[in-house]
């Protein structure tokens, strides 16, 4: 029998919803393929939080992909194999979550024949610790950045070792973070103006709490400002942005659905 | 013809059944008993003999039982079921049978040797409108404006199709159901053909489905025999029914593949325009494999098989030791891999079709 492989195909101007089953090193992945797909067409990789509802980043972005001629794609951090995908740390069999996801890129790239000329990364809670960190050590580099209510930040701090800082780490040993691809990639930071509940999904360490605040809308503005001192301090222009959605608290579903999340994040990627 | 009080009464005391649901009754103002039936007629009928089916699901879901001299709510259907009965529309309004729970009257001609001989009803006659004319369900039928888009974005349709009868599709919708709303979104499910009853609406509902429809709310009491080209239609107009708010839909074909109009409608190219992905749920291993193999001889790639082979390991085993495309739910699985599993083969449909 034929096998359901993607790589099966080349893309042929199809659109719709895609998935694949990870049977490499590449993850589970959803895409979205809008029905204007073109040459001039980008691509958003959109990363979920610690609930990991990756189909539904791909199907809450498709509205938007159709009307802003984008391709939506969003990996699946199994809980298993990624238990620590946040902080970009390795899962029980070493594997790497940022290897897994370069992986991933290529194989849908391969896979679909599409060449997107610009490749914008969103994460949300977990997902934007996620996309932080993968800016600071990945391979990828990447047009612009969204991160969206990250539960904290790596603080652009070189005496706090990672994931809390720049600082050495042996978990980071492999690829150390660099501050200065983070700060040349365009980053929207997005939080709720209501995202103040410090519930059970968010980090209460002592450490963080005191270096970057009690809860997301705190951390999100403390970060910025230590982003922005950071630039000052090298005379560089600051990349960073930082908006928050009234009325919003920490729901994805309920942000892209009443507090314009999508809108947000889309049109600040088309500015 | 009764008079408006006494067909009033008649009415209100009798169980009305499920597949009448969508029906206004306060149209009813005349029982003819001269009528010819047409399926998706409403008629009142009287228990005479308690077979087969001992209850009748009434609109609520809720089981009553039947017992001689009850007064029913019935629509005229056909019914088609290799595990039960095979009936049809009776030529007249003569003594027939209730040939299924959900509230069909119809003439059983065969019947499982498993199965008893079916209730026998006497309807008292079929209810008209104040102009004489049948109350029949195509009155009530969702108008169908809509379009199966949720801004701008088309709903992927997961198509469920088996071997068979109980070959455990409802079972498998359920669990797709399940899965995808794990997966954080939102599910319509279809019955998209088979005979009146709510039994397999309640499965949905209960697996979390954000919306369940069938045939019903398109003005059918059943699919069976109908003309091929209307029941097309009638399948495109559900799916178009289907809330723009629901993210994805998961749509069931009753009876196996090879029966007249599931066979009809996987050749048919509106359904497989339709359709994104295709599950197949197996009686057990060989249909398992021969219906892969088949759909595969009409063109259509099967996602995975699921089905009442997924009970037994060894049933599971067997089919895996042939056949390498996926079973799901016969182990725990993360809902996103099985998710991953079942949608990534709609790019396998869009490309056959595009070749085709």
């Amino acid at each position: 029998m034929t096998p359901h492989r993607l790589t099966d195909l080349a893309y042929s101007g199809r659109h719709g919803l895609i998935s694949h089953k990870g049977e490499g090193g590449e993850l589970d992945y959803f895409a979205y393929v809008p029905r204007s797909i073109s040459a001039a067409s980008s691509l958003l990789v959109t990363v979920h939080g610690i609930d990991r509802k990756a189909l539904q980043h791909a199907m809450r972005f498709a509205p938007w992909a159709e009307q802003r001629n984008f391709i939506v794609l969003a990996p699946h951090f199994n809980k298993a194999r990624m238990p620590r995908y946040q902080k970009t740390l390795p899962g029980p069999s070493g594997e790497s979550p940022l290897d897994a996801l370069d992986l991933t890129l290529d194989h849908f790239l391969r896979a679909t024949g599409i060449r997107p000329a610009i490749k914008n990364l969103f994460g949300y809670s977990g997902g934007a610790q996620f996309a932080q960190r993968y800016v600071l050590r990945g391979r990828l580099s990447w047009d612009k950045l969204v991160l969206a209510a990250p539960g904290w930040f790596t603080m652009p701090n070189p005496d706090l070792t990672f994931p809390y800082g720049l600082g050495a780490s042996t978990a980071a040993a492999a690829c150390p973070p660099e501050l200065d691809r983070l700060m040349a990639t365009p980053t929207l930071v997005l939080v709720g103006s209501q995202d103040t509940h410090r519930d059970s999904s968010l980090n209460r360490e002592q450490q963080i709490d005191a270096v970057q605040g009690l809860t997301r809308l705190e951390r999100a503005g403390r970060w910025t400002e230590a982003m922005r001192a950071e630039a000052a301090r090298r005379g560089v222009r600051s990349l960073i942005e930082l908006k928050t959605l009234p009325g919003a608290g920490h729901d994805f579903e309920d942000n892209m659905k009443s507090h314009d999340l999508g809108k947000v994040v889309c049109d600040w990627l088309d500015e | 013809m009764f008079p408006n009080d006494a067909l009033a009464h008649a009415i209100s005391t009798a169980h009305r059944s499920f597949a009448t649901r969508t029906a206004d009754l306060a149209l009813a103002a005349r029982l003819d008993r001269s009528k010819t039936p047409e399926a998706g007629d409403l008629c009142l009928a009287t228990v005479t003999k308690v077979g087969h089916h001992k209850h009748i699901e009434l609109v609520s879901g809720r089981r009553a039982p039947l017992a001689v001299g009850d007064t029913l709510l019935l629509v005229y259907g056909n019914r088609y079921a290799t595990d039960q009965f095979e009936a049809v529309v009776p030529q007249a309004s003569g003594p027939c049978h209730l040939a299924a729970a959900g509230g069909i009257a119809a003439q059983v001609l065969s019947r499982h040797t498993a199965t008893r001989p079916p209730t026998d009803i006497v309807p008292a006659g079929i209810l008209c409108d104040a102009n004489g004319v049948a109350l029949n369900l195509r009155r009530w039928a969702w108008p169908g404006v809509a379009s199966s888009t949720s801004k701008g974005v088309r709903q992927h349709l997961v198509l469920v199709v088996g071997s068979g009868m109980n070959a455990g599709k409802t079972t498998a919708c359920a669990n797709l159901v399940r899965t995808l709303k794990s997966c954080g979104l939102r599910t319509a499910a279809l019955k998209l053909t088979g005979t009146g009853s709510g039994g397999d609406l309640w499965r949905y509902l209960d697996a979390g489905a954000f919306q369940a429809m069938d045939f019903g709310n398109v003005g059918l009491a059943s699919t069976a025999g109908m003309d091929l080209r209307e029941l097309e239609a009638a399948v495109g107009r559900l799916c178009a029914a289907v809330s723009p708010e629901a993210d994805i839909v998961v749509g069931e074909l009753a009876d196996g593949v090879l029966q007249r109009e599931t066979r009809h409608l996987l050749q048919s190219a509106s359904l497989r325009e339709r359709a994104g992905s295709l599950i197949f749920a197996a009686g057990d291993p060989l249909s398992g494999a021969a219906g892969v193999q088949l759909l595969g001889e009409w063109g259509l790639e099967v996602a995975a098989v699921s089905g009442l082979m997924c009970a037994s390991p060894l049933a599971v085993r067997e089919f895996r030791a042939f056949m390498s495309t996926p079973v799901i739910f016969a182990e725990e699985e993360d809902p996103h891999s099985i998710a991953a599993r079942i949608l990534a083969p709609a790019q396998v449909l869009i490309a056959r079709r595009q070749a085709s």
